[in-house]
């Protein structure tokens, strides 16, 4: 693993602050599966937990964002507008390829 | 009482192509005919009748009944591009799981069309109360079971040799399962 204890407070800290905006634009939204979703990401996030480290914290991290994610695909939709698409932010990405995209 | 009134819904796909999603009505009958002929074989491996008779399709869109199965299409002009269906049981020991289908018209496919099918029969699952959402899909078309399962989608069973297509020929039958919001709540072991 590459990501440093600064790298994954970090993220976490940035998870937390993407959580909580998500939350206030859920709040005016009839959204269930999206509430749902975002309880996920904050247990997630709060396994990870702030100061830990290793392999574990970062796929709770990891999966934190994924709900996010999820969570902001189904505010867009309800918004008419576009899908999120992870490959649109491919050139941000330090891995060799965007591991996902939209398949259907 | 069927929440119908976040129709019609417009949504956008990746492409910026704008359509509507609706209920199915009566009138959808030679839209929907279109569309069904379009799609490849396996995805027609489902149905329990010939929809490549025009009278079977034509009967289906003058007995739609919103109880039992909600058909929501994705409409572009005049054309049905894609449609995702809820089967529910009134009464009985089923009647807190939905059954879904989603179809996809070939050339509007990879373009998030499916992922906002998805997107909808979630919201509908969770207003109708549901417990669970249930999808069977056939395992060659990774495509829906990877947007599923990135839905929130629970594969929880690949029944080998389990159905058979038009032509008699078998296939793997993947299972997956999405528990609602409301589930937890009423759990009681």
């Amino acid at each position: 693993m590459d990501a440093t204890s600064i790298d994954l407070r970090r993220a976490y800290h940035q998870l937390e602050r993407l959580l909580n905006g998500i939350a206030v634009a859920l709040e005016t939204e009839d959204i269930p599966a999206a509430r749902l979703d975002l309880g996920k990401a904050v247990e997630a996030l709060h396994t990870a937990g702030p100061g830990e480290e290793g392999p574990e914290a970062l796929r709770y991290l990891d999966h934190a964002l994924s709900y996010a994610h999820r969570v902001i695909g189904d505010l867009l939709h309800e918004k008419g507008l576009p899908p999120h698409s992870p490959a649109d932010f491919a050139e941000w990405y330090d891995a060799g390829e965007v591991p996902f995209r939209e398949d259907w | 009482m069927i929440p119908l009134d976040r129709y019609p819904k417009e949504i956008t796909l990746r492409d910026d192509a704008r359509m509507i999603l609706r209920p199915m009505i009566p009138e959808d009958a030679d839209g929907l005919w279109s569309f069904l002929r379009q799609l490849p074989e396996i995805d027609k491996s489902h149905f329990h009748e010939d929809v490549d008779q025009r009278e079977v399709v034509e009967r289906w869109a003058k007995s739609i009944d919103y109880d039992a199965a909600l058909p929501i299409l994705a409409i572009q002009g005049d054309r049905v591009l894609g449609s995702v269906t809820l089967y529910r049981n009134k009464t009985g020991w089923k009647q807190r799981v939905g059954i879904v289908r989603i179809l996809i018209a070939p050339d509007h496919r990879h373009l998030g069309l499916g992922t906002a099918m998805i997107r909808e029969i979630r919201h509908l699952g969770e207003k109708f109360a549901l417990n669970y959402l249930l999808a069977e899909v056939i395992e060659e078309q990774q495509a829906a079971v990877r947007a599923l399962e990135r839905m929130g989608f629970e594969k929880t069973g690949v029944y080998r040799n389990f159905v058979n297509d038009r032509k008699g020929h078998l296939h793997n039958l993947v299972v997956l399962l999405h528990p609602m919001s409301g589930l937890e709540k009423e759990m009681f072991y």
